[in-house]
């Protein structure tokens, strides 16, 4: 049981970045209008939309949590999302060597966008109640992937 | 890789059959096949991850998860280059996320 727990806890956030870093390397899927096509785009769009779940749900995980300790103090879980929400948008960065590339991998494709945005807004509300050094990290990391995008 | 997919869906299948058979209230009542039951999925979500690509150090004594598990980014990457690879994905990335915190 504690170890299909300790597991469970890895994969999640262990995958999730590679899976945003490696889906985010490609075009999205083309020839929607072949059957071959259209399955695979749907099938990247129910992956992207169950990141944007999993992201949801850990960000009302962590608003339960910060509530549940006093004010100016921060909850375990928040360095923990804040954290992984950093590793994410890293890995999306460090995967991409062309801005171009990049900023053409996000506007092709409505979910891929959504995802990324919902992560840096997470991030954005997350990270104020974040310990000093996560907060920081967070911001800079922050400013080279939007400046990527500009 | 086909193979290492293929054990993904069994793998992902008997979790799912496992946890219906969980909530069946004959088993609920029963706690030695209820024990036996999470025992089981236990397994089947060892196997799970070990399938899509995560590495477990069986050596590693710490107390510190993240140092007792290790992903293989490579094997992540070569399943997400199919269809039914980025299916298996989605599958097992909603399977823990929901049930579980």
């Amino acid at each position: 049981m504690v170890t299909r727990h300790r597991i469970i806890n890895y994969c999640r956030w262990a995958l999730v970045p590679v899976i945003l870093a490696k889906i985010l390397l490609s075009p999205p899927p083309e020839n929607a209008s072949t059957l071959s096509g259209a399955v695979s785009l749907a099938v990247e769009q129910r992956l992207l939309k169950t990141i944007v779940e999993f992201l949801q749900y850990s960000y009302q995980y962590q608003i339960e949590q910060q509530q549940r300790v006093a004010p100016g103090s921060t909850a375990p879980f928040t360095d923990l999302l804040i954290d992984n929400l950093r590793q994410c948008i890293k890995s999306v960065m460090v995967t991409q060597m062309e801005k171009n590339k990049l900023k053409q991998a996000l506007i092709s494709d409505r979910t891929r966008a959504e995802v990324m945005h919902m992560i840096v807004q997470i991030g954005d509300k997350v990270h104020v109640h974040a310990s000093i050094k996560l907060c920081d990290e967070w911001v800079q990391t922050r400013e080279a992937f939007m400046s990527m995008l500009e | 890789m086909r193979l290492a997919v293929q054990h993904g869906y069994e793998a992902l299948y008997t979790v799912q059959e496992l946890q219906h058979l969980l909530s069946s209230p004959l088993i609920a009542s029963n706690q030695l096949a209820h024990a036996e039951i999470v025992k089981e999925i236990d397994v089947a979500i060892g196997l799970l991850s070990q399938s899509i690509g995560i590495r477990t150090n069986a050596s590693s004594n710490s107390s510190a998860f993240s140092e007792n598990f290790s992903l293989d980014g490579g094997h992540v990457g070569a399943i997400l280059q199919t269809t039914i690879g980025k299916k298996l994905m989605s599958r097992t990335l909603k399977l823990l996320t929901l049930p579980y915190r």
